[in-house]
């Protein structure tokens, strides 16, 4: 029997030298033996799991989920299934359906084996940005260093290959509230760059990022820049309502569900709860069937009560989950934050704790907070010296580091 | 984190020979349905203890005396150069002004 060296092996099936050795490690490649502390395996050994070279993407756009290849809530499992001829594609898929259920094991399994495969730009960034949602679910900055050094190592790119890249960092980025690094044409809304397929995700980062520069605008709230951010979420809903309506009418479920938590929020940083509510209950509905906690646990910090009072009401064993899902997502997110922005966020802060530190760190005194969220001076006063005991700033302007 | 229950424990405190315990709760019924419940301070300034030397002591965010020096930002006991406590919550006040048998105000 003719044996071929992993070198030679690897250069026929197109990966890397190490991953034809884990693979003989892990016995997945009939024949292949120890020769003097060498791997060698039969010629005609296949890679196991290796697509057709022939066998593009189903879809352009490495966002799998936010196509329309996922339509109908409970048809996760079914779509993956039918993906089985093309074994990458249904990792992919199955990788973004298990970060949605919050198993972030399985996406870090996932996610290695895109990282060490050559298949294309598709898969490139797919590892990269799982490997992401890993770190960030982690807290773990060099493994959120090293999925974006992945991405941007991404070979053989056109156009849009790059501007999906582009999009693929500043969308890793936007996961922590980190705006930095979003490309021009992106800030513009010029997404004809992009993959038809991708741009039910674009739209998505989109709104991410006019909310989360408008909650940043709005935290000064006795300043211009903060009416200006306060207006800024008050129109939120109105400009995400349209891409709403194209989610819907193309069935693209999981854009259409974090598009309307993202409104939800919107609506109840204005004080439009029926309108929160509205967008919450739609976004339940969409996210319960096939146990998509993921999404409603990454928002659940800001919509509060709010979200956990719907929740129980269609679900309580799934608000159970999902407050075991928030904490762990909680503490590696504010982790991460704090490490990438030099920040330090607190955990130990309760929502309103941190609203009236917010008021405080940007220089209103004590009656105007009461004032404005129509609380009693001594409530004021003991939710400031909560926060300034729980932080240890001893200055009211420090606050504004810990929220 | 997790929103307190009213009623809930937050700290329980040994200030000068007296035990407090600081649970959640409102100061205003009006604020339970727009606020989880925040930390109750005891209103000392109504109902005086005193260590055994007659020195008061004062809640952190209490209402300050005419005698009142400021350390920090905020007009209240907590930030007087007279606050002394281990616990921030609650404090002794150090002014002579204010020792059992004066006038405070």
């Amino acid at each position: 029997m003719e044996l071929i060296s992993v070198k030679q092996a690897a250069e026929k099936w197109g990966v890397s030298t190490r991953r034809v050795q884990d693979l003989c490690k892990r016995g997945l490649i009939p024949g292949a033996a120890l020769w003097e502390r060498t791997w060698m395996l039969p010629a005609d050994a296949t890679y196991p799991g290796k697509p057709s070279p022939n066998m593009p993407m189903p879809r352009k756009s490495p966002f799998l989920t936010m196509t329309d290849l996922y339509t109908v809530p409970g048809s996760a499992d079914a779509v993956a299934e039918k993906l089985a001829s093309n074994p990458e594609a249904q990792a992919l898929f199955q990788a973004e359906i298990a970060y949605s259920r919050g198993d972030i094991d399985a996406v870090y399994e996932k996610a290695q084996y895109f990282l060490s495969s050559r298949s294309g730009p598709f898969a490139v960034i797919a590892g990269g940005m799982l490997l992401g949602l890993c770190a960030m679910w982690q807290g773990d900055l060099p493994m959120y260093q090293q999925a974006k050094l992945h991405i941007c190592h991404m070979p053989g790119q056109s156009e849009a290959d790059h501007s999906l890249m582009e999009l693929s960092l500043a969308a890793m980025g936007l996961s922590i509230r980190d705006l930095r690094g979003f490309p021009e044409w992106f800030k513009k809304g010029q997404f004809s760059r992009l993959p038809v397929d991708a741009l039910p995700a674009a739209w998505v980062y989109y709104i991410k990022c006019l909310t989360i520069y408008a909650q940043e605008l709005a935290m000064n709230t006795y300043s211009q820049e903060g009416m200006a951010g306060l207006a800024l979420i008050k129109a939120i809903p109105n400009t995400a309502e349209p891409l709403i309506s194209q989610a819907v009418a193309q069935k693209t479920i999981m854009a259409e569900l974090y598009l309307r938590l993202l409104c939800a929020v919107c609506c109840q940083n204005v004080g439009d709860e029926q309108r929160a509510i509205h967008h919450i209950d739609k976004a339940i509905a969409l996210a319960l069937p096939d146990g998509l906690l993921g999404p409603l646990a990454e928002y659940r910090r800001q919509l509060g009560n709010l979200l956990d009072d719907r929740l129980a009401l269609a679900d309580p064993e799934a608000l159970k989950k999902l407050k075991i899902l928030h904490k762990r997502l909680n503490e590696g997110w504010t982790k991460l934050h704090n490490l990438v922005l030099e920040r330090r966020v607190s955990l130990a802060l309760s929502p309103r704790e941190r609203e009236v530190a917010r008021l405080a760190a940007f220089g209103c005194s004590d009656a105007q907070i009461a004032e404005q969220l129509c609380l009693s001076k001594a409530t004021v006063k003991s939710l400031i010296s909560m926060a300034k005991n729980k932080t240890g700033a001893e200055k009211r302007s420090e606050l504004v580091a810990y929220i | 984190m997790e929103i307190p229950r009213e009623g809930e424990l937050y700290k329980a405190l040994n200030v000068g020979g007296h035990n407090f315990e600081l649970c959640y709760g409102y100061y205003h019924e009006a604020e339970r349905s727009i606020c989880p419940p925040v930390v109750i301070f005891p209103d000392l300034a109504a109902s005086p203890r005193f260590t055994a030397d007659g020195r008061p002591l004062v809640t952190q965010i209490q209402d300050p005396c005419p005698h009142f020096i400021p350390t920090g930002e905020e007009a209240w006991c907590g930030d007087c150069r007279h606050y002394r406590c281990d616990q921030p919550e609650i404090g002794i006040c150090n002014c002579p002004h204010n020792l059992r048998g004066g006038n405070r105000k």
